[in-house]
């Protein structure tokens, strides 16, 4: 084995938010695996009160309880008030390491800088307890992440088609599987998708993901259960405007470096710029940044209606509608506001509403 | 005399958009609050006075009207002689005038969950209904609150204003500082061109001068209220919050302090004199001295009143009174404030907001802690378990009240007095 390999998939380390830095696990020794909301999640009121974000107090409660595996540490990114009380109840009772990432909430120089001297105290920790990051294997860290978004490319921009026979959630689950896979192994799967599949396949432009009805999902992050009721009850191309979906996966990693060397701090600094750079969570403070993403979105698909998951007691989700509600309403593209807890309980109350709501967008 | 009842008599109870931003309105308000109500400290009727008058300014427009949240290092306002807004304050006094429940029914209309801070959901209604005075600018902090910055994104598009959001990192580090000194830098550069001001130094120093004299007077007050029995009692410290909102670096907030410590001492050396004999009656019974966290309902004061007139359990000290900041330096005035909002304590792990509530509690002789969980907000609820499990750790009885600060129907007072009795057994058990 090269010094230099990163991606063993043996050692894992779980986060959560997707401003956490994959590339700095994986150039530690670590697998990056993502704790989503699980089936049977419910309302997780045991470690933290009721009033908190359901995900954050599913996430306390499935580390609790092992749901997620092995796990040999946890990066809980500052990304709201929540995650800082998950971070406050995981150190007591994981018994694993729980580092902090702070995240800065704007974009721009002071920002960039903040952000890679968190990176860069993020490396060295997880350095300590697994393998120095050091610019090569950061190096071959940031080369996986690029091959991955070059090997997704066609899936996300050209053959839904082929997007669906493989993942049938969708993007959902391409970046379900994504974040919950090591990425080298995931990378030989798409890999090897590519050659059986879409490089012999005929009429390349069959199912182009921009020419088909589509609706949206905004809002929070939304649980399977939701994501495969959706699947069920509608035929419009599923697009999750939201971090299970195009917020993840429509960053795209640096670019790799050239032939002139490159400093450690450089790497970091491109890696920071990367994440802050990506489709904006609400979390970020310029919405003008946030509503721009919005509008490429819904010039590039053809978005019939959405659906805007308002996840109960997130803040960020609860505003965000406001702003969200305005940029639809003038494109007069219909919305519909669900609310739910991430539990199976929730699911009734938004298949009947949704089955109303596709009526609606079937009448226009 | 319920001032507020006579007031909302006096004007039909026609509160709304012109009545608020009508001169008669503040004459008639400071004829019956400050003339006519007896207040039990000097301090406090002046502090009623100066939030009529930044009241009054704000709905007259005469300079230029800043809203802000809380936490916002305020001393920048006061460079400018901009004139601060609260909406979280109005919406506090929205409940104490019974108008919440309107508010709190029309911010569901406008789309806005009622799972958020009641204290913004009242906010937003109140934009929407045109309660508020027009914003030339809006400034708050990501300090401890997701809502209050969002909130304001939300009422900068409404007004088409330039808004001013401060990023405060968890941290305490260089890195921290230098990039919250960047923003303050860039907010006062943008400040300038926008109003056409320059900041001078004299003006910084001016500022900084009531900043620090405040904070002086401040840990004063605290001193005092150490004294047992103590001289201010829960219902008059929490009041003070006013101040910690809308009076940083303001000219008359040091005054107003300065009074109250005048005040205090006074009250402790009639108490000694009481007890020495010389004039007749006990000191003022305290059966027991409690640090409380958070803030109280606005809507009613019935909580707090049996708390500490029919209990006896005095709270002795505030988590929003604590002065947790080193003194403003002229010389370094954006690294200086941004020390000011990275010493919060309640600002990143918790063990910070633990030490401080510990510290409290030591300081103050407090023979307990109680946490008043105001249901929308996310920084103090979500570590209420975990102060409760540390605190009796460490010997220290622990209430968690749930409740809301604003929204009167989710109070059941029947069930709050109750576990405030209960409360009252377990400190009598624990040091009897």
């Amino acid at each position: 084995m090269s010094q230099n390999q990163v991606d063993t998939g043996a050692r894992r380390v779980g986060w959560i938010c997707t401003y956490t830095p994959e590339e700095i696990i994986l150039g530690a020794g670590f697998t990056p695996y993502r704790l989503l909301p699980y089936p049977g999640g419910g309302a997780a009121e045991e470690l933290l009160p009721p009033s908190i974000c359901p995900y954050v107090r599913q996430v306390a409660r499935g580390i609790k309880r092992g749901v997620y595996g092995d796990l040999e540490g946890v990066v809980v990114a500052h990304s709201c008030n929540a995650m800082m009380h998950l971070y406050n109840v995981l150190r007591e009772e994981s018994g694993m390491f729980v580092y902090l990432l702070d995240l800065p909430r704007h974009r721009g120089e002071g920002a960039l800088d903040y952000f890679t001297r968190e990176l860069s105290s993020l490396a060295d920790f997880l350095g300590e307890r697994g393998e120095e990051a050091t610019v090569e294997r950061l190096e071959e860290a940031r080369r996986l992440y690029r091959e991955r978004e070059q090997l997704w490319e066609p899936l996300l921009n050209g053959r839904a088609d082929l997007l669906h026979k493989y993942f049938p959630l969708g993007w959902y689950h391409l970046a379900e599987k994504a974040v919950t896979s090591s990425p080298a192994k995931f990378n030989r799967e798409l890999a090897q998708l590519a050659e059986e599949s879409w490089e012999n396949s005929h009429g390349k432009d069959a199912g182009d993901a921009g020419s088909l009805p589509a609706l949206m999902l905004a809002g929070g992050i939304p649980s399977r259960n939701m994501m495969e009721l959706l699947a069920e009850t509608t035929d419009y191309f599923l697009l999750p405007e939201n971090c299970a979906g195009a917020r993840y996966l429509l960053r795209t990693p640096p670019e790799l470096p050239g032939e002139q060397e490159i400093t450690r701090e450089k790497m970091l600094q491109e890696i920071a710029l990367s994440y802050l750079e990506k489709p904006p969570c609400p979390r970020i403070y310029h919405f003008d940044y946030r509503e721009s993403y919005y509008r490429r979105l819904l010039e590039k698909y053809h978005i019939k209606g959405a659906i805007y998951h308002d996840l109960m007691f997130c803040d960020l989700s609860h505003y965000d509608y406001l702003l969200v509600k305005e940029v639809f309403d003038e494109k007069e593209i219909p919305l519909l506001q669900v609310k739910t807890e991430l539990g199976a309980e929730d699911l009734g109350q938004i298949k009947t509403r949704l089955e109303a709501f596709l009526e609606l967008l079937e009448q226009e | 005399m319920n001032p507020q009842k006579i007031f909302k008599e006096k004007i039909k109870g026609n509160l709304g958009g012109k009545v608020f931003s009508s001169p008669h309105t503040y004459r008639l308000a400071r004829e019956i609050f400050v003339r006519k109500v007896d207040f039990p400290f000097e301090a406090r009727k002046k502090m009623t006075s100066m939030a009529l008058e930044q009241a009054a300014e704000a709905y007259q427009k005469k300079r230029s009207v800043i809203w802000t949240s809380a936490f916002f290092p305020g001393e920048l306002f006061n460079l400018f002689d901009l004139v601060p807004f609260a909406p979280e304050a109005a919406s506090a006094t929205a409940a104490s005038f019974e108008l919440a429940p309107d508010l709190l029914r029309h911010a569901e209309e406008i789309g806005l969950s009622s799972d958020s801070c009641s204290f913004h959901r009242c906010a937003a209604a109140g934009t929407s209904r045109k309660y508020f005075p027009l914003p030339n600018f809006l400034a708050a902090s990501s300090h401890l609150c997701d809502g209050a910055p969002r909130l304001f994104q939300y009422m900068a598009r409404r007004y088409r204003c330039p808004l001013y959001l401060l990023d405060v990192p968890v941290r305490h580090d260089e890195a921290a500082e230098l990039y919250v000194a960047e923003q303050l830098e860039d907010m006062v550069r943008d400040l300038e061109e926008r109003t056409g001001q320059r900041l001078t130094t004299e003006k910084i120093e001016q500022v900084f001068e009531n900043s620090n004299r405040a904070r002086e007077y401040q840990q004063e007050v605290i001193r005092l209220r150490q004294h047992v029995p103590s001289p201010l009692n829960g219902e008059e410290g929490l009041s003070y919050v006013y101040l910690i909102l809308m009076g940083d670096g303001h000219p008359r907030t040091p005054e107003i302090y300065r009074t109250l410590v005048q005040e205090l001492q006074e009250k402790i050396r009639a108490y000694r004199v009481e007890v020495s004999g010389e004039k007749a009656g006990l000191p003022e019974e305290e059966n027991f001295r409690l640090v409380w966290m958070h803030l109280r309902p606005y809507y009613s004061g019935d909580m707090i009143n049996y708390l500490e007139k029919e209990l006896r359990m005095k709270v002795v000290m505030e988590e929003f009174n604590l002065v947790y900041w080193p003194p403003l330096d002229p010389e370094n005035p954006f690294r200086s404030l941004a020390r000011k909002a990275l010493s919060h304590p309640g600002l990143g792990p918790i063990e910070r907001r633990l030490d401080a509530v510990e510290r409290m509690v030591y300081d103050h002789q407090a023979h307990g802690v109680v946490h008043f969980s105001h249901w929308g907000c996310r920084q103090s609820v979500g570590g209420a378990l975990y102060l409760r499990n540390q605190l009796r750790k460490r010997g220290i009885p622990f209430l968690n009240l749930d409740g809301d600060c604003v929204d009167q129907g989710s109070l059941p007072w029947g069930q709050v007095r109750t576990r405030l009795d209960s409360f009252q057994e377990v400190l009598e058990q624990a040091y009897s």
